[in-house]
C-alpha cells in the first residue's frame, strides 16, 4: 500500500512511525519546509516532496493529514477531489467541514478524523464500564485536562506553533480531543455553558483556560481544559448509579467502585512507552492503534470509530463554548 | 459560659460534643422532638427543654443554631432580639439574611455562620500556599465534591429530614458549604455559568448534581457537587503559575508540585478521628476548632473567620448558578 503523509511536524513524523511499525514501507512525506523533509528522510528513510496536488493524491492508496489545523481543509478538499481515503489529525475549525463531509459522502470517500484517546486503554475500560450497564446510568463527571503549552514542543519556539495562535490555541485543540471520547461515552450534550480566558503569561496570547459545564440528556459534566498546568494532568471522576470511576492518567490503572459490594476494583493496563521528548503518559501505542484502525477502515470503514459527522457535533460544542454560550451571569 | 444549643439532630449533638471537648459543661439544649432530647441528655448529660422562650435565650451567653436550614432565620431573629451571639450551621436560604446581617451590625451582635471546611487542615495548608504566592498567582482549579445522599443519615430515611426538600436539598446545601472555603481562598467569582438537576433516584425529588463554571478576578474554577457519588469523593487540582496542588480527601496530606525543581512534596497532617457512624474523613477536629473560634468571637476576643456578608455573597453565587437574578 502506498501512503502519502501530509505534514512532517511532530505529529506527521509520529504517523510515519506508526505506519512503519505496522509494516508499511511505501510512504511519501510532504512538507513545505526543507528542514522537515530532510529530517523525515534521514530518520525514517521515506521519500519526500515539496509539491502537492489532487493529482499527486491520486497516486496513493491513502492519505494522512498532519498539518496545523488551519490547513486541514485545503488538503481534505484534495482528498475528496482525488477520492482518496484520508486520516485527519484533531480538528479545531468547523468552517467548511460540513461541506467536505457532504462532498465526501457524495463521492463515497472514507474520511477518518482523529480520535486518539478512544484508543487509550483507560478510555476503553471507562467506556465499557459506562456502556456495559453493570453500574447503571451515568449521573455526572468532572474532568480536568491540563498541560503546559511551553512543554508541548520544548525543541522549538512557541512563536509560529499553531497552538500558540489565538484562533488555533492549545485549549481549542484539546477541547475537541477530549470531547470526542467523552461524547462517545456520554453522548452529545444538550446544553453547554462555558467561561474562558487568559490567566497568566505562557508566551502566547491565547485563552489558556476553558471551563465548560455540560448538560447531557442524562446527567451532567464539568470539563476544564487548560494550557497552564505546570504538571500535566488528566483526572476524571465519573459517577454512575451504582458505581464510580477515578482515573489519573499518570497511572497504568484506574479504579472502579462497585456500590453493590462496596469495594474498589483496580483495573490495570499496559500503557506502553512514550516517544523520546514526550510526556511519559503520552504512550505511542494509542497512536499506533489509531492508525491500525484507519488501515482496517480502508477495507471496512465501520471498523474506524470516528466520522466527520461526529467531529462536527463535537466542534459545535466548542463553537458554543467559544461564544460564551448561555445566560450572561 | 452558658450555651444554648438549638436543635439536637446529628449536627446539634455534634456541637454539644464540641462544646464539651472544649471544656464547657453548662449547656442547655432545645429540640421539639422528645426522642432527641432523651438521647442527648442520656449521651451528654445535658439539660434539655421542649419549649424555647426568650428567657432561655436571655439566660445563655451564646447560642448555637443547628436546626434545618429553613428554620435558621427565626432563631437568628430571636438572638437579635435578645442580643445573643450566635453560631449558625451552613445556610442555603438567602431570604431574610441580609436584613438579619444589617440588624446584627447595628446592634453589634456577633453572628457566626459556619465555615467548617476552613478548619480542615488540608484547606488551611492550601489557603496558606495560595495566599503566599510562593508559586505565583492562581490560574485555575477543578474540584469535585461528591457524596451519596442515602449515606448521610443511614439511620433514617432520606425523606424524613430536610435534605429531601427542594430548597434545602442535599446537593443544593453542599454548594455553599464548599463555596464558603473556596471563595475564602480564591475570592468571590465575578462570573458564574452552571447547570443543575436530578440525575437519579436518591430517595427524594431533589436536584442531586450541580456543575458550576466560575470566573474569578484572576483565574477560573470548576466545581461539581453531587449527592449521587456512590463513594464519597473530594478531589481538587489547583494550578498556580509555578506550581500545582493536589488534594484527595482520602489522604491525610496535600501534594505540591514545584515547577522550578520539577519535584513534588507531600505535606502531611493529622486529620483526627471521625465520630461513630460518619465517613472516616469527616473528622471531629475541624468542628471542634470551629466552635472554639465561635467561643472566642462570642467573648469578643477574636473575629470569626466567616461573616454574614460573606455567607450572603456565597448564597448569591448559588442563586446565580440556578439562574436567579
Amino acid at each position: 500500500m502506498r501512503f502519502l503523509q501530509i505534514g512532517l511536524g511532530s505529529m506527521g513524523k509520529r504517523r510515519i512511525r506508526c505506519l512503519q511499525r505496522l509494516g508499511f514501507r511505501d510512504i511519501t512525506g510532504f512538507d513545505m519546509r526543507a528542514d522537515r523533509r530532510d529530517e523525515a528522510a534521514r530518520l525514517y528513510g521515506v521519500a519526500t516532496t515539496d509539491k502537492v496536488s489532487s493529482e499527486l493524491f491520486g497516486l496513493f492508496d491513502a492519505v494522512l493529514i498532519s498539518t496545523s489545523p488551519a490547513h486541514h481543509l485545503e488538503y481534505m478538499k484534495m482528498s475528496v477531489e482525488s477520492r482518496r481515503p484520508t486520516f485527519i489529525e484533531a480538528s479545531i475549525l468547523p468552517e467548511g467541514l460540513a461541506a467536505i463531509d457532504r462532498a465526501a459522502r457524495k463521492k463515497n470517500v472514507f474520511m477518518a478524523p482523529s480520535c486518539t484517546l478512544m484508543f487509550h486503554p483507560a478510555v476503553k475500560i471507562i467506556k465499557a464500564a459506562v456502556l456495559g450497564g453493570k453500574y447503571g446510568k451515568l449521573t455526572d463527571f468532572s474532568y480536568h485536562s491540563g498541560s503546559y503549552l511551553p512543554d508541548w514542543h520544548p525543541w522549538e519556539p512557541l512563536k509560529g506553533f499553531f497552538a500558540s495562535q489565538k484562533k488555533t490555541g492549545a485549549c481549542k485543540e484539546i477541547i475537541p480531543v477530549e470531547l470526542t471520547w467523552l461524547c462517545d461515552i456520554a453522548g452529545l450534550p444538550a446544553r453547554v455553558v462555558s467561561l474562558y480566558g487568559r490567566t497568566t503569561d505562557i508566551g502566547a496570547p491565547i485563552d489558556d483556560t476553558y471551563i465548560i459545564a455540560l448538560k447531557f440528556r442524562q446527567g451532567f459534566g464539568a470539563l476544564i481544559v487548560d494550557a497552564v498546568s505546570r504538571n500535566a494532568v488528566r483526572r476524571l471522576i465519573l459517577n454512575m448509579e451504582r458505581g464510580q470511576v477515578i482515573w489519573h492518567w499518570e497511572n497504568d490503572w484506574l479504579d472502579i467502585y462497585e456500590a453493590s459490594s462496596r469495594k474498589w476494583k483496580r483495573v490495570t493496563f499496559k500503557l506502553g512507552k512514550a516517544e523520546k521528548g514526550y510526556n511519559k503518559s503520552i504512550a505511542e501505542s494509542m497512536y499506533l492503534d489509531e492508525i491500525r484502525a484507519f488501515v482496517k477502515g480502508l477495507g471496512n470503514r465501520a471498523l474506524y470509530p470516528n466520522t466527520l459527522a461526529k467531529d462536527l457535533g463535537v466542534l459545535s460544542i466548542l463553537e458554543k463554548a467559544d461564544k460564551k454560550y448561555g445566560p450572561k451571569r | 459560659m452558658r450555651f444554648l444549643q438549638i436543635g439536637l439532630g446529628s449536627m446539634g449533638k455534634r456541637r454539644v460534643r464540641c462544646l464539651q471537648t472544649l471544656g464547657f459543661k453548662d449547656i442547655t439544649a432545645y429540640d421539639p422532638k422528645a426522642q432527641r432530647r432523651t438521647e442527648a441528655s442520656k449521651l451528654y448529660g445535658i439539660k434539655t427543654i421542649d419549649r424555647l422562650s426568650e428567657k432561655d435565650l436571655i439566660a445563655a451567653d451564646a447560642v448555637l443554631i443547628s436546626t434545618p436550614p429553613d428554620r435558621h432565620l427565626e432563631y437568628i431573629k430571636a438572638c437579635l432580639r435578645t442580643g445573643k451571639p450566635a453560631f449558625i450551621e451552613a445556610s442555603v436560604i438567602l431570604k431574610g439574611l441580609p436584613e438579619a446581617a444589617a440588624a446584627a451590625d447595628r446592634k453589634g451582635i456577633a453572628l457566626c455562620p459556619s465555615c467548617t471546611l476552613s478548619f480542615h487542615p488540608a484547606v488551611k495548608m492550601m489557603a496558606k500556599i495560595v495566599k503566599s504566592r510562593k508559586y505565583g498567582g492562581f490560574t485555575n482549579f477543578s474540584y469535585h465534591s461528591g457524596q451519596y445522599l442515602p449515606d448521610w443519615h443511614p439511620w433514617e430515611a432520606v425523606k424524613s429530614y430536610y435534605v429531601s426538600k427542594k430548597e434545602t436539598g442535599g446537593g443544593r446545601e453542599i454548594v455553599p458549604f464548599e463555596l464558603t472555603w473556596l471563595t475564602q481562598v480564591f475570592g468571590l467569582p465575578s462570573g458564574v455559568a452552571a447547570f443543575h438537576g436530578r440525575t437519579m433516584n436518591v430517595g427524594a425529588p431533589i436536584d442531586d448534581t450541580y456543575a458550576l463554571s466560575l470566573k474569578f478576578k484572576r483565574g477560573y474554577g470548576v466545581l461539581i457537587v453531587d449527592v449521587v457519588a456512590r463513594c464519597a469523593v473530594r478531589l481538587l487540582v489547583v494550578n498556580l503559575e509555578r506550581g500545582q496542588i493536589r488534594w484527595d480527601w482520602d489522604d491525610n496530606s496535600i501534594r505540591v508540585y514545584d515547577a522550578r525543581t520539577g519535584k513534588w512534596t507531600q505535606n502531611r497532617f493529622s486529620a483526627g478521628k471521625a465520630a461513630s457512624g460518619y465517613n472516616k474523613n469527616i473528622t471531629e477536629d475541624m468542628y471542634v476548632e470551629e466552635i472554639g473560634a465561635f467561643v472566642s468571637a462570642a467573648r469578643g476576643k477574636r473575629k470569626f473567620p466567616n461573616t454574614m456578608e460573606h455567607d450572603i455573597e456565597v448564597l448569591k453565587v448559588l442563586c446565580r448558578a440556578e439562574g436567579h437574578k
